[in-house]
Parts: C-alpha cells; structure tokens; sequence
C-alpha cells in the first residue's frame, strides 16, 4: 500500500531482519509479532498434523517463492515430500495462517489468493480468540468444523485443536 | 482489545464525537475515515436501495444489543425505522472495506449482525473489487448481491464502475 523505496528481491534475501517480513513485489511486509495463543496453537496444530500423518511434513515459517516477485511465510506448511531447497518454490500441500488480532483483512485474502494461484490445494485459516476453523477457496472462506486432507486420512477438529480444558 | 477505560452507554451516547465511533460492552470502537471510493460505493448501493422502495441510510446508529451499538455503512429497512439510536432490525447491512480493516474486528461485527437476526450481511472489498455475502458464519464471494424478494440485484460492474475516461 504505502510507497516505500522498492527493495529488490536479492536484498530482501540478503538482509537479516528481527522479525522476518514477507516480501511482495518490492515491498516488505510486516508480519504481526505473534501472541502467546498464536504460538501455542501453531505448535499444536504442527504437533497434531505429526502424529496422525507421521508421513507428511510440517515445517513452519518456512519461506517459500510463490511468484517470482512474491515471497511469503505461511505459519505452517504441511508437504508431501520434504523440500530440499532452501527457497522452495513448488508449492505445499496445505498453508495455515493462525489469525492474530492486527491482521489485515486485505493483507489477508491478498495472500491467501495468492497461495491458491500457486496451486495450494489446502488454504486454512485458524483463529485462536473466536476458536473457529476458515478454509479458503475461490475468493471463500468458508468456515468449517474440522480441518481435513481425506487422501492423507488427516481430520483435526475444533475440539482437537481448543480442548476445553487444559 | 486495550485496556481502555470502560464507558457506560449512556455516556457514549450522550457526547458528540467529531467522527462517531461503535461501542461494544464499554470500549469505544474508532472507525476507519471513509476515503472517497468508500463513500462512492456506499452512495451507489443507496441508490440501488431508493430504487427498490427501501428506506435506507448510511453511518445509522443501531443498537444491537445494550451494550452493543454499530454504525453500519450502509444499511437498509423495508419500513422506515422509529427509534433512535435504531432497534428494528435492517433488512440488510453492507460493510465497505478499508485497507486498515482488521480481519478479527470485520468478523466480530458480522457476527453480530447476524446474531441481531439481520437477513442480509453484505461486504463490499473496493481493493479487490469483489462482493462477499455473510452467512452461516462464512464469508462466500459472490458475483451478485441480491434480495429476489425486493427485485434488489447488485453486481460487481455495478459497484465498482471503471473509471471514467
């Protein structure tokens, strides 16, 4: 949105930044620093996905190229095979953004349109306050109970993910 | 979300505020100044509104609930409301999106519009030029935004004319 100086791609990747910020066509973006509810559901969500398919992969925050102006850190990747590279550009099979309470509603669809063009087959959103699942999809986001990959016979519910007592 | 001081309704109705805010259980909502595509749109969905024999207005003041009050961009009632601040429930609301729209907030008002028991929810995306219809606590894009019941149909081209040449 704003007009910053356009950064190119080589520096974005050369540069160390406290917080990483994704970065799109020349443009950094920040990324809201992350609550205790967002990091703890990011590693459950990670935890639970390990377990039920030990076969899949789960990285997280993992930078990935998905256009070649556009990179981004979805807060959990979930892949077939193990990525090799170190800026992978072969898109995962699943990306999950855990909502923090600044993010941007358009920051957000942008993003998520942007992993389907990519050809992201599973795009979820998971919102820790409200507890409730979205899974995207042609400009949806559709809200769910349960979060599910049936080829990899993966299911995680709401009452998985927000047991009521902890 | 801060830990603001917690005002009653009384007094959030009682002062006059040079951009009035919502007010949800005691905290003061700021809302985002509407930018001249807001207000555009927002006029043309009026429109199409007047048309359709509605009554309708923009900034209303509703009360949700008692401790809950909204200002939806647009909204729109098939009889022309009593009260004030306005508790008939509208026909339908459309919130028109700004870049600075948390998601968290945009769904928490959602949701309270359709706990309100409003029919129709619409949201107007003028950055990305698409139309959103809230139902069943899903957000679903839709090609049109209509009430067949009223002949009331909005389409994209509609809300989002190309700049004049």
């Amino acid at each position: 949105m704003a007009t910053a100086t356009l950064l190119s791609v080589e520096e974005y990747l050369a540069t160390h930044y406290e917080r990483e910020p994704e970065y799109v066509r020349g443009e950094l973006r920040e990324r809201p620093m992350p609550n205790p509810d967002h990091g703890f559901t990011q590693v459950e969500l990670g935890h639970l996905v390990r377990i039920r398919a030990p076969h899949l992969y789960v990285g997280s925050e993992i930078r990935h190229r998905v256009e070649p102006e556009v990179l981004r850190l979805p807060d959990i990747a979930i892949y077939v095979t193990r990525p090799k590279v170190r800026l992978p550009t072969e898109p995962p099979l699943a990306a999950i953004e855990i909502l923090s309470p600044d993010e941007k509603f358009s920051e957000l669809r942008e993003k998520f349109a942007e992993y389907e063009r990519w050809g992201v087959r599973y795009i979820w959103l998971v919102d820790p306050e409200s507890r409730t699942f979205s899974i995207y999809r042609g400009g949806s986001l559709l809200a769910a109970d349960q979060l599910e990959v049936p080829e990899h016979n993966l299911t995680i519910t709401i009452a998985d993910l927000f047991p009521e007592e902890r | 979300m801060s830990a603001a001081t917690l005002i009653s309704p009384e007094e959030y109705l009682a002062t006059k505020y040079e951009w009035e805010p919502e007010y949800v259980h005691g905290e003061l909502v700021e809302r985002p100044m509407p930018t001249y595509v807001h207000s555009a749109i927002g006029y043309r969905i009026e429109g199409k509104f007047e048309t359709a024999g509605l009554a309708h207005g923009h900034d209303v003041r509703c009360k949700l609930e008692p401790g809950v009050f909204r200002l939806p961009d647009v909204a729109a009632w098939t009889k022309r409301p009593t009260t004030t601040p306005v508790e008939e429930v509208p026909l339908v609301v459309v919130e028109i999106l700004s870049p600075d729209d948390r998601y968290a907030d945009l769904l928490d008002k959602l949701r309270e519009y359709q706990n309100w028991g409003v029919p129709h929810i619409w949201v107007v995306d003028p950055m990305h030029k698409l139309l959103q219809v809230f139902r069943g606590r899903s957000l679903t894009e839709a090609d049109a935004l209509s009430i067949p019941e009223h002949n009331l149909s909005l389409t994209a081209a509609e809300i989002f004319p190309e700049p004049q040449g």
